[in-house]
């Protein structure tokens, strides 16, 4: 009687076995899947867009109303080059900066048209000079909410003796 | 005995078959997955070759400007715009320039009205599929003779493969 229930008993945990097996057969499974299915998703969030790359590339030859030198209206990438030797004015007397900085948010603003109830919730532009010896943040610009999807580029131009590299995101 | 056994190969048989279904499911919703991202991924590549072409253009000689490469003379694209010799030149189905920074009135250019308008179609096709625009830089003189570049973009259909 005793051996019977023994028996029984064995045979029960050898199908408890066998069904804890399975589904940690079929939890690993759905980890691996979910670890893929999650991966997909962060490159989406960080995404670089090619738009903005091009934005970057035009908005870098559009001319400012900053005269630096008779007859020589400075374009956005003459502006920041300038606003990071700090030698120049604009023949107004505004500073570089200032009309860089003016500027900047004038043309972002106007093309993305950033607010709550836009497509577009906000920006981060950074532009930051790189060489070998020095490394310096020129000017930062950001607006409105960046805590969701971002799709952002890098914009990399010669600033002798190192290079000027900007990048702009856009948050959606 | 035999029956117990029979009944054991059923249970068998039926785990056999749970598993197969559930890895054709997985395998199913996998490959949905997939071709999703590869065809995201495919309109995206041609998203950027149509771009690409719009900077080959911007750069060519018909629309270039001299002082800035990748930049487009406004000038010389109204001037193309009345030239119908040019409707077949580029197979693309669909070619418009719009002036996006500084805001300017929204019409389209001509001779008479530059520079108060905002938009240049060159070419203009009957029928053709929604354009892909890319920014460049658009450039002209301004009234005393500076060089002066605005913003601008260029919208761009490519002919259809028949």
């Amino acid at each position: 009687m005793e051996t019977k229930s023994l028996k029984r008993g064995k045979k029960a945990q050898e199908e408890m076995f066998g069904f804890v097996l399975i589904m940690v057969f079929v939890a690993v499974i759905f980890l691996v899947f979910l670890g893929i299915f999650l991966r997909t998703r962060t490159g989406a969030e960080e995404k670089k867009s090619i738009d903005v790359y091009h934005f970057l590339e035009g908005m870098m030859k559009v001319t400012t109303t900053c005269e630096t030198s008779p007859k020589k209206y400075s374009n956005i990438g003459e502006l920041i080059k300038e606003c990071y030797s700090g030698v120049q004015q604009c023949t107004d007397g505004k500073r570089t900066c200032d009309a860089l900085n003016e500027s900047l948010k004038e043309i972002i603003n106007s093309v993305w048209k950033i607010s709550e109830e836009s497509y577009t919730k906000g920006y981060v532009f950074e532009a930051e000079y790189n060489s070998t010896s020095n490394f310096e943040r020129v000017i930062s610009l950001a607006e409105g909410n960046c805590s969701v999807n971002l799709a952002g580029a890098e914009y990399v131009f010669s600033a002798y003796p190192g290079v000027m590299i900007n990048s702009l995101k856009i948050c959606y | 005995m035999n029956k117990k056994a029979q009944l054991k190969m059923q249970e068998m048989a039926f785990v056999l078959v749970a598993i197969v279904i559930f890895f054709a499911l997985v395998i199913i919703v996998y490959m949905v997955m997939r071709t999703g991202s590869l065809k995201e991924s495919a309109e995206e590549q041609r998203k950027e070759e149509v771009q690409a072409l719009g900077l080959k253009l911007a750069d060519s000689p018909e629309f270039s400007w001299s002082k800035c490469s990748g930049c487009i003379d406004i000038e010389k694209a109204i001037a193309l715009k009345e030239r119908r010799t040019y409707k077949e030149f580029w197979k693309v189905d669909y070619l418009m320039i719009e002036r996006v920074y500084p805001n300017h009135t929204i019409r389209e250019c001509t001779r008479g009205v530059f520079p108060d308008c905002n938009t240049i179609t060159i070419i203009n096709a009957t029928y053709y599929g929604t354009p892909t625009a890319t920014y460049v830089a658009l450039c002209d003189y301004d009234e005393n003779g500076y060089d002066k570049c605005e913003l601008g973009r260029i919208y761009i259909s490519e002919k259809e493969v028949k």
